[in-house]
């Protein structure tokens, strides 16, 4: 037979070879077969020695041309048999797309200390900066800068932890844990710089937030709970600025549905003296069960500073004036989150914290 | 206290029930509850008993009851039910203390109703027997009604700046500023028949400033009996258990005027002589509870020439009590100073009402007024005759306060004007005095008006604060962060919130105990009244809230507890205050290191885990820490894997897993790691901004390294080494495998590291790399007796 009707009889066998390869690994047995050291192809090019001289170039093209076409034969039966194997992965079973994820453990802040961030970056906006104060406190910052001298009856209002002296050397008889961050107040204004004219530098412009202790312990008190106080102390303030500034921080911290109403109460270190009701945010102010239908639950005590806690401080009341008041922060946390227990922010059982 | 108003319309026209409520609440007098006795006994009617027969073998009695409108069969079981009588009848549909009354069959007899004990009813203890109603009284009609309690009681809370707030009649005056009614003062028709006072009775002051007056008057010919049904009806109403006539009045006068009052049996006083004196030492009384008190020279008594009768304005003592055969009563009335009542009500834990009022400040103006009032029932209700005139010792009379008002005060507190004519409208339907221009008398029962303020807030509370208008303060907003390190705090709980771990809030207080299990009580504060153990000493540590977290949450079946807190420690050595209170972040890490899921480990969190957590906590802050063995600071913690961790050579706190010991003292398994560390020094510390560097411009070489170790030479020093090489040519190093045992020797290991080289202005070459691999290794030899693992 010529040798170029067996290089014909190559390439339509690897043609018909390759159409069948059924993946990239018989492709392979394939180009060994016809391209390789001993391949079909290979053995062909070892006979164009043998030819006569005259027809070896001639031969030679023959073969080169061959050898060409069994390459792009293979070439293409490479990307069919990829297309297949593409094929065959794209249509396998579906994942069950509803087994989880490789997890990792995730931690939450505590909503008690969120509720504080929040709280102080709305009073940032309002123009309060952030002071603090010890929580072992001394009577004198507590009670007596306070209006509350020794054996005056408003310290009832207020059930005290006192510090056992003996375990405190040094510490006065009568120190104790702070019952509210009102001690701030005092600390704060004596710390502001007196002028050449003896008087007390203003304005005083601060919230404290912290922890306060009371000896009280059901659903609704715990010995131990977090407070916020402010004091805004310059001249020309009246209690119209306490209720402004009240009603900004209500709006932005429950929307913009907030209402306060201001009920006249006492406490000696303000006159006059209010307790803050404000709508309840389960109903809007609507009227509620929780509220007992009159829509306002209360959340602090306030007032315009008293004018002896100014005058004990350094400042003249009659040039003067200020507001201040007190918000329990973990009771707007529970307002806010819809908490009923208290004590539940203090147990730290991670089945309320992996859920707050 | 508990107001009927019934009692507060016998001296001003009150409004309905809940408009009084509300507006006595919006001027500062809480009213907390509101309460109607009659609706407690809805369908409880006055009925007669028509016939009333035995129920054989029973002590059951079968009755005919007429309700007004028919005749029911009602079985009886109670031994003074008799035909005749008028009775209360609970009819079917009533429901008396959560009990509802239904017909029924009793011993195969109908019974449609119940015939009422005075228990059941509500009205008191009574139930040997049915209450039995005066003959006059109609049958069908309401029972509440018929008894008088058809009444409103208000819980209402007075505040401390208010005693006059504490009785009916004061409550009366407010309504009458609050509303404009008329206020009508109870009358006084006092009938003196006996010999002058001073006969019988007198008084010596030695303690003029602690008791400033005192009024007495003698009643005579006094018969100790129960109390008429109205004057009982209105104690109850005010919470007041009615006890005898004398005892009921000086009660009814005090929860209607407010001045506390005390009978003696004027026989057991000597010689009638009253003497007011503070303690001896040594001395002691028995007061009316029976208890037997030593009593503190700082308290007050009431004494005769011979002893000690009453502790003043708290209580009065047995020896002088009232009893059932007392015929000659010596009525005090008298004045005492606040600050001294309550340091003995205090002393002795005596609480009562009298001496809530004294410690709150009573009128002292009221005490002879409020003596002719008593005196004045005594005689009406008590049979007695009253000795004309009183003993009224007042040495220094109180003056009262007066009170500047400066035209525009209203305006510079309130921020609202107040007009001239509604100010004095108010000031003197509270009782103020005009004295002359711009100045107030305040009236003696108002001890808290003393200063210009105090008039403002009158004028702003009876007006309403909701006139009051809200201003903004229009200050400008300031940049947050508002303190120094808030970033750096954010940064940190973000970072622990990374790694798993919850925020928890612990009280500041924990056990003893606990501080002890972790060596942590040394010089711990104590709480002097805790309200229980567990709460008695201010923590040292946060890890002794925080593993009482542990063991709480174990209980409840966690399968991995991943906590921290920030929070202040309470040490002694304080300078602008009592104690230190610095701030510390701890963590505690127990179980699980990664959550249950398919595919992952269930390995329990280990060393890596804890150090895993301060090392982001670290690069969150941008500060290098660094680690060495600590078992000597830290005995709370494992001795092996104790680690002290410093930043620049200072101490910030230690990390580890937990003492054995320490964990079986507080119930803890193994595999707590726990870790506490100084926040201050931390995130004073952070550094959030951190510039970037270039990318480099030339290519890397990489190499590994493995070498071969003793156990005592750290991955720390390793490390040094390396970084220490005299080729600057080291970039990066990284430890990617620690392997200990076969074919190693026992105390060597091997340890892995990917080294990348390059230079920072040419394109390094192989060949420069190898050679400084070479050197590197040398060093490492040469220095750790390192040899390169075959």
């Amino acid at each position: 037979m010529a040798i170029s009707e067996e290089l014909k009889l190559i390439v339509e066998r690897a043609r018909v070879e390759t159409l069948e390869a059924p993946d990239a690994a018989a492709v392979e047995a394939l180009r060994v077969k016809y391209l390789g050291k001993k391949g079909a192809v290979s053995e062909a090019r070892r006979s164009v020695g043998q030819a006569p001289p005259a027809e070896r170039k001639a031969i030679g093209e023959q073969v080169n041309a061959a050898a060409k076409e069994v390459e792009a034969l293979l070439a293409g039966a490479v990307e069919a048999a990829a297309r297949r194997a593409l094929e065959v992965e794209l249509s396998a079973p579906k994942l069950d797309v509803t087994e989880p994820g490789r997890l990792a453990f995730r931690g939450r802040r505590h909503p008690v200390s969120r509720t504080i961030d929040e709280v102080l970056e709305i009073f940032a906006r309002l123009g309060f900066t952030v002071a603090e104060g010890p929580e072992i406190e001394l009577d004198r910052y507590n009670f007596e800068l306070l209006g509350m001298p020794a054996d005056h009856p408003a310290r009832d209002m207020q059930d005290t932890f006192y510090v056992d002296a003996a375990s405190l050397p040094g510490a006065p008889a009568g120190t104790v844990l702070r019952t509210h961050t009102s001690p701030v107040q005092a600390r704060t204004m004596l710390s502001m710089p007196l002028g050449a004219d003896g008087k007390r530098h203003a304005p005083v412009r601060i919230v404290c937030p912290g922890k306060v202790y009371r000896c009280d312990s059901d659903v609704t008190h715990t010995p131990m709970f977090h407070q916020l106080e402010c004091l805004h102390v310059e001249p020309g303030l009246t209690l119209g600025h306490l209720k402004g500034t009240l009603d900004a921080f209500v709006k932005a911290f429950f929307g913009p549905y907030q209402k306060t109403r201001l009920r006249p109460s006492y406490f000696p270190f303000v006159e006059p003296g209010c307790e803050v009701d404000i709508a309840h945010p389960l109903c809007e102010g609507r009227g509620c069960r929780m509220c007992k239908q009159t829509g306002y639950i209360e959340v602090l005590g306030a007032g315009m500073v008293h004018p002896g806690v100014l005058r004990g401080v350094g400042y003249d009341p009659d040039e003067v004036t200020g507001y201040a008041f007190g918000v329990g922060l973990d009771r707007l946390a529970m307002l806010k989150y819809g908490l009923d227990d208290l004590r539940t922010f203090f147990e730290n059982d991670l089945r309320f914290l992996e859920g707050a | 206290m508990r107001l009927s108003l019934e009692w507060l319309s016998q001296y001003v026209a009150i409004p309905e029930a809940i408009a009084l409520a509300e507006r006595l609440t919006m001027a500062g007098l809480e009213v907390e509850g509101v309460e109607r006795p009659a609706e407690a006994l809805h369908e409880v009617v006055v009925a007669e008993v028509r016939a009333c027969e035995d129920v054989p073998e029973t002590h059951l009695h079968a009755c005919k009851v007429f309700d007004g409108q028919g005749v029911r069969d009602v079985v009886c079981g109670a031994p003074n039910v008799a035909a005749g009588q008028k009775v209360a009848l609970a009819l079917p549909g009533a429901v008396l203390g959560g009990k509802a009354i239904a017909d029924a069959t009793i011993k195969g007899r109908r019974s449609s109703g119940m015939i009422c004990s005075e228990r059941e009813l509500g009205m008191s203890d009574a139930h040997a027997g049915i209450l039995v109603l005066p003959p006059d009284a109609v049958p069908g009609t309401p029972i509440a009604r018929a008894l008088g309690l058809d009444d409103t009681i208000f819980e209402v809370k007075a505040t401390p700046n208010r005693p006059d707030w504490l009785s009916h009649f004061g409550i009366a005056r407010e309504v009458a500023a609050l509303t404009g009614a008329k206020l009508v003062s109870p009358a006084v028709n006092l009938v003196e028949s006996g010999a002058p006072v001073a006969g019988a009775a007198s008084v010596t002051l030695e303690a003029p400033d602690r008791c400033p007056r005192y009024v007495a008057r003698v009643i005579e010919g006094v018969k100790v009996g129960p109390s008429p049904r109205w004057l009982t009806r209105r104690l109850e109403a005010a919470g007041v258990r009615a006890i005898n006539n004398v005892v009921d009045v000086t009660n009814y006068v005090l929860m209607e005027l407010g001045q506390p009052l005390h009978a003696f049996d004027l026989d057991r006083v000597h010689e009638g002589r009253i003497v007011v004196r503070l303690a001896r030492e040594g001395e002691s009384l028995t007061t009316l509870d029976g208890k037997p008190r030593a009593l503190s020279t700082d308290d007050l008594v009431i004494a005769d020439p011979l002893k000690a009768l009453a502790l003043a304005g708290v209580m009065g003592g047995s020896t002088s009590e009232v009893t059932d055969g007392t015929t000659r009563l010596l009525l005090e009335s008298a004045h005492f100073t606040g600050n001294g009542i309550r340091r003995t009500a205090r002393r002795h834990a005596l609480h009562s009402e009298a001496a809530h009022r004294f410690e709150r400040g009573a009128d002292p103006e009221l005490a002879r007024f409020a003596a002719d009032r008593a005196a004045e029932l005594f005689a009406l209700l008590c049979g007695g005759s009253v000795r004309a005139g009183a003993v009224d010792e007042y040495p220094r009379p109180i003056a009262r306060k007066v009170v500047p008002l400066r035209a525009g005060a209203a305006k510079r507190l309130l921020g609202v004007d107040v007009a001239q004519v509604e100010a004095t409208r108010i000031l003197v339907a509270l009782g103020c005095e005009v004295v002359g221009s711009e100045k107030w008398r305040a009236p003696s029962w108002r001890p808290d008006l003393s200063e210009e303020a105090d008039l403002v807030e009158e004028l702003g509370r009876v007006r309403g604060f909701e006139l009051i208008p809200s201003v903004p303060t229009g200050m400008p907003a300031l940049p947050t962060p508002l303190t120094p390190d808030d970033e750096a705090v954010a940064a940190a709980r973000a970072s622990l919130s990374a790694s798993g771990l919850h925020e928890a809030l612990n009280y500041s207080f924990v056990s003893p105990a606990s501080l002890a299990a972790l060596s942590a009580d040394a010089g711990a504060i104590r709480v002097q009244n805790p309200l229980t153990i567990e709460q008695a000493a201010m923590r040292t540590t946060v890890l002794a809230s925080l593993l009482t977290n542990v063991r709480s949450n174990l209980a409840h079946g966690a399968a991995s507890v991943r906590l921290y807190e920030l929070g202040r420690v309470y040490l002694p050595g304080g300078d602008t205050s009592p104690a230190r209170e610095p701030r510390r972040l701890a963590f505690v890490r127990w179980g699980l290191r990664e959550p249950m899921a398919p595919e992952q480990g269930k390995a329990h969190a280990d060393f890596r885990d804890a150090k895993a957590l301060v090392e982001a906590l670290a690069d969150a802050l941008g500060v290098s820490l660094t680690y060495a063995p600590a078992s000597d600071a830290a005995p709370h913690l494992h001795p092996v894997s104790a680690t002290a961790v410093s930043l620049g050579g200072a101490r910030l706190g230690t990390f580890g897993e937990l003492h054995p010991l320490a964990a079986k003292a507080l119930d803890l398994p193994r595999g707590v790691w726990a870790g506490e560390l100084d926040a201050d020094a931390l995130l004073g510390a952070a550094k959030l901004h951190r510039n970037v560097t270039a990318l480099p411009r030339f290519p890397a070489v990489l190499r590994d390294l493995a070498i071969v170790v003793d156990e005592s030479v750290t991955v720390a020093e390793v490390d040094a080494a390396i970084r220490a090489a005299e080729t600057s040519l080291v970039e990066a190093v990284t430890l990617f495998d620690v392997y200990r045992g076969q074919p190693l020797p026992p105390g060597k290991k091997n340890l892995a590291y990917a080294i990348r080289y390059r230079a920072p202005d040419r394109t390094l070459t192989d060949a420069e790399a190898q050679v400084a691999h070479a050197r590197l290794l040398e060093r490492l030899t040469a220095q750790l007796g390192a040899a390169l693992r075959s």
